[in-house]
């Protein structure tokens, strides 16, 4: 008993250790992907209520054709299609891809955000003397970025999980680095109970981030996050 | 003439909330707009800071003329000052950033001066003590009160007052008028749709009666509520004295 027990400490000692490399390729990997969609997302969600009739129906094609592809598919796309044509390297077109399927569901996000917040904020900015882009950037936007803080760290979350499918391109991050154990030295059972904890530890943690960030912006009296 | 409206025509579809208006009011000159609700009075401040755009007719702010294709809006906007009847302050804002946030963006002024301006116009409206809340934590009327201050910093010819006591408790009114005839006092151009007939009665130098988008009568506060020519103004006294 003692023995199996030793022996089982032991491996999972060494499957640890082989996949902790690949976490912060992981980290990177979402980090990257996820800068990159805030940025395209924030920019797509605000084009989607351009008042200029084509550039809100862009947006609209983007965030449509987008969500309505599967990741992997995107993935492939990127990597071996656009990929071949541009010449990508792996970490590249990973990020890319994550990034812009990702890109898309915040611009939905933002949309949202920005339309919570009631027409009369709009009007007294304006009535002040503010341009339409001063009006987003220092009246809206403030306001709405602390609409979307829970539902845009639900993405980031899901981000860090859909990075798992890069492996598939050939990226060294934690999933990528279980198959390769599992293929060495076929152990199913602990290699994938071990990934799959190590995802877990950093999803919770995140979590606890949120929390802290949603405090951190809370305004007194104002909004969900009661300080 | 400060303002100078001309056949102001102003439709929402089929329905014309203003069917040709003409005013003139001169600088200094404090105008208060009556009717019944849905008369065109809220639309007809908001055609003086182009928040609504119009069909036909003009409007001159101070010898600008507000373009029909917005165009110079900005312009407008830096004479003209306004306050609402639902207060919209900043909530993500302290009162005094509240106060400073525009002064900052659109007047570009440094954060000293435009600090400076906020407190001196906090202590006009009796909030310096304020200062540090956020909107969600003041009162109705220190709330509108924060509005007027807001207005104010960004040094208006003209001040319009959409309502501006319809939303507060009764308790409240009187706190917003007061600081509304400091500034009265003062010397500004305000123009003022309102309900407080009494108000009305004390400050106006001039009362228009509005009526499905048409003026029906104006003239001084003595004419207009004590001896209205027209049989429609006088069945509107009627129903809200």
């Amino acid at each position: 008993m003692l023995e199996w027990l030793g022996n089982q400490l032991t491996l999972i000692y060494d499957i640890v250790i082989y996949i902790l490399p690949a976490v912060p390729v992981t980290l990177l990997i979402t980090i990257t992907s996820f800068t990159l969609a805030m940025i395209l997302g924030l920019l797509v969600g605000v084009m989607r209520i351009s008042r200029v009739g084509i550039v809100a129906k862009l947006a609209g094609l983007y965030i449509n054709v987008l969500r309505g592809v599967p990741l992997l598919v995107q993935i492939f796309f990127i990597y071996f299609g656009l990929g071949k044509i541009l010449s990508l390297d792996r970490f590249t077109a990973g990020v890319l891809a994550v990034g812009i399927c990702y890109s898309a569901y915040l611009a939905e996000i933002f949309r949202s955000g920005i339309d919570a917040i009631s027409y009369g904020q709009h009007e007294a900015a304006q009535a002040l003397g503010m341009t339409r882009f001063q009006t987003l950037r220092h009246v809206i936007l403030p306001q709405s970025w602390r609409i979307v803080i829970p539902p845009i760290a639900n993405e980031f979350i899901a981000s860090l999980k859909d990075s798992s499918l890069v492996s598939i391109i050939g990226l060294q991050e934690i999933t990528r680095a279980g198959r390769e154990y599992y293929a060495q030295f076929f152990v199913d059972f602990q290699t994938w109970l071990i990934v799959g904890l190590i995802y877990l530890l950093m999803t919770l943690t995140l979590s606890r981030v949120v929390k802290y960030l949603e405090r951190l912006f809370a305004v007194r009296g104002y909004g969900s996050a009661r300080a | 003439m400060i303002i100078h409206i001309k056949d102001l025509v102003c439709r929402f579809g089929e329905t014309a909330a203003l069917d040709g208006v003409s005013l003139d009011i001169a600088k200094g000159e404090k105008v208060v707009i009556i009717g019944p609700s849905g008369s065109g009075k809220s639309t007809l401040l908001r055609c003086l800071n182009a928040l609504e755009s119009f069909q036909s007719g003009e409007v001159v702010i101070d010898g600008i003329k507000i373009d029909k294709k917005q165009k110079n809006i900005h312009e407008i906007r830096l004479e003209v000052g306004m306050v609402f009847q639902q207060f919209n302050l900043f909530p993500h804002l302290d009162v005094i950033n509240n106060v400073m946030l525009a002064q900052r963006v659109v007047r570009k002024r440094s954060k000293n001066e435009a600090r400076i301006k906020a407190e001196e116009l906090l202590a006009l409206v009796g909030l310096k003590d304020k200062m540090k809340s956020f909107p969600a934590e003041l009162s109705g009327g220190q709330k509108q009160r924060a509005a007027i201050a807001r207005a104010l910093a960004m040094d208006p010819m003209i001040m319009l007052f959409d309502e501006v006591t319809s939303a507060l408790d009764p308790e409240m009114v009187g706190e917003v008028l007061e600081v509304m005839r400091r500034l009265a006092d003062k010397g500004m151009t305000m123009v003022m749709a309102t309900h407080e007939i009494g108000f009305a009665r004390e400050i106006a130098d001039r009362i228009v009666f509005i009526e499905n988008g048409k003026i029906v009568e104006e003239g001084s506060p003595d004419k207009i509520l004590s001896n209205p020519e027209r049989k429609r103004t006088r069945e509107f006294l009627r129903k809200v004295l």
